[in-house]
């Protein structure tokens, strides 16, 4: 009796999708366990008031279900209603793409073509460089050479002195850099006497003035 | 302070600029005037753009005014909205929906119970739609995660609120269903 009924549901339905089949499966297994129940000899009535019990939570159950079954029906009709006023999209919603440029006309010849064009183009100075800070007319080295030639006339200098006849200030950090780079190499002695003081540098080791100054 | 003219005109140019509904309030908030002045606006300019036959019409959702095609022409307007594909949503899936829509905020759990089947895979779908979001956290033993609708579900549905719904009084199984389900699980019927 009981798998005939469960039989006939399951033809009622169309595609019984899992939960679907899971639920009915559940109901069918309770209906079973109370039938089992009522087959075997009857002990005492509080045992058929359980299953009274069993029943009624289990006739509550479906029919608070059955209540929300109703419920999403008329939800599924709203939202079937409402489908087609449609407010500007916002991207990724409820499947609703924004237009998509439409990009027939290009085929691959002319990509190709495109490509050809790009490589074959003769090689020009790409980048525009005039706003970057223009370089120093004065290396380091050249600089390490005037600074020398300086120093083997005078002996000791002041950082001011060597550098009052330079016109830019980036010609100045090249021989700030110059004289770091000589008192690293042990040629100059540098000596200041507080922050922000003027430099004094000396010209050591009287051999080397015959020597070249670049490495 | 602005003329209505002005202010009309002002609320037609957010509506246009806005893909969510704009919400009173805030525009009150935004040219700081009093809500009732804001309203009233919104309220005639509704007026005047749903009285004719227009290809759009100011809507009323989730809490807020949007411009909205005329469903009327929606047919057509989909075609044009390339890749329009609505996602069809199972009836296990409307179910869960139904259930978190009057009994928000509601765990998975909670859900799971009322339908007799796991819904974990349902709850997923709904939140990948943005139809339902993650509101608390249930304070009781579990610290269970409380499930509620979200103002995209407002907005798919037309719903100026959840208040907008019927009450789900009105969807209890009518008398004859009742019995039908009552005589199913009679455990006394004779073979």
């Amino acid at each position: 009796m009981i798998v005939e009924q469960f039989l006939s549901e399951m033809k009622k339905l169309k595609i019984p999708d899992l939960d679907t089949l899971t639920e009915f499966a559940l109901t069918a297994a309770i209906l079973i366990e109370l039938k089992s129940r009522s087959i075997l000899p009857k002990k005492q009535s509080l045992e058929d008031l359980e299953l009274l019990d069993s029943r009624d939570a289990l006739i509550s159950k479906m029919l608070r279900l059955k209540t929300f079954q109703n419920a999403a029906e008329y939800i599924e009709l709203l939202i079937e209603n409402n489908r087609y006023s449609f407010a500007r999209p916002l991207i990724g919603d409820l499947g609703i793409q924004p237009l998509k440029a439409q990009i027939k006309q290009i085929s691959p010849k002319s990509l190709v073509n495109a490509l050809k064009g790009l490589i074959n183009e003769p090689q020009e100075e790409l980048f525009e460089i005039s706003h970057v800070t223009p370089l120093p007319k004065i290396s380091i080295e050249q600089a390490i050479e005037i600074i020398i030639e300086r120093l083997k006339v005078v002996k000791t200098a002041s950082f001011y002195e060597l550098t009052s006849s330079l016109s830019s200030k980036i010609e100045v950090i090249t021989f700030f850099l110059a004289i770091l780079e000589l008192y690293k190499q042990g040629i100059l002695e540098l000596d200041q006497i507080k922050a922000f003081a003027d430099i004094k540098v000396t010209l050591l080791l009287p051999s080397y003035l015959t020597e070249s100054t670049t490495s | 302070m602005e003329n209505i003219q002005d202010l009309k005109s002002l609320i037609e140019a957010l509506l246009i600029a806005s893909s969510n509904p704009v919400k009173p309030e805030l525009v009150a908030q935004l040219i700081e005037q009093p809500t009732s002045v804001i309203q009233q606006a919104f309220s005639e300019l509704v007026e005047q753009y749903n009285s004719s036959q227009k290809g759009f019409y100011i809507a009323s959702v989730a809490g807020g005014y949007r411009f909205q095609v005329n469903p009327v022409y929606g047919e057509t307007v989909a075609k044009f909205l390339a890749d329009y594909s609505p996602i069809k949503i199972s009836k296990a899936a409307l179910e869960t929906l139904a259930i978190i829509a009057y009994r928000q905020p509601i765990s998975r759990a909670q859900i799971s119970a009322i339908r007799g089947v796991n819904s974990d895979s349902t709850v997923k779908f709904l939140l990948d739609l943005g139809l339902i979001e993650q509101k608390e956290v249930d304070p009781g033993p579990g610290n269970a995660l409380l499930l509620g609708t979200t103002e995209l579900f407002l907005e798919k549905l037309g719903l100026n609120s959840i208040s907008d719904l019927p009450k789900l009084t009105e969807f209890i199984p009518d008398a004859q269903t009742v019995s039908l389900i009552e005589e199913r699980i009679n455990p006394f019927v004779d073979e």
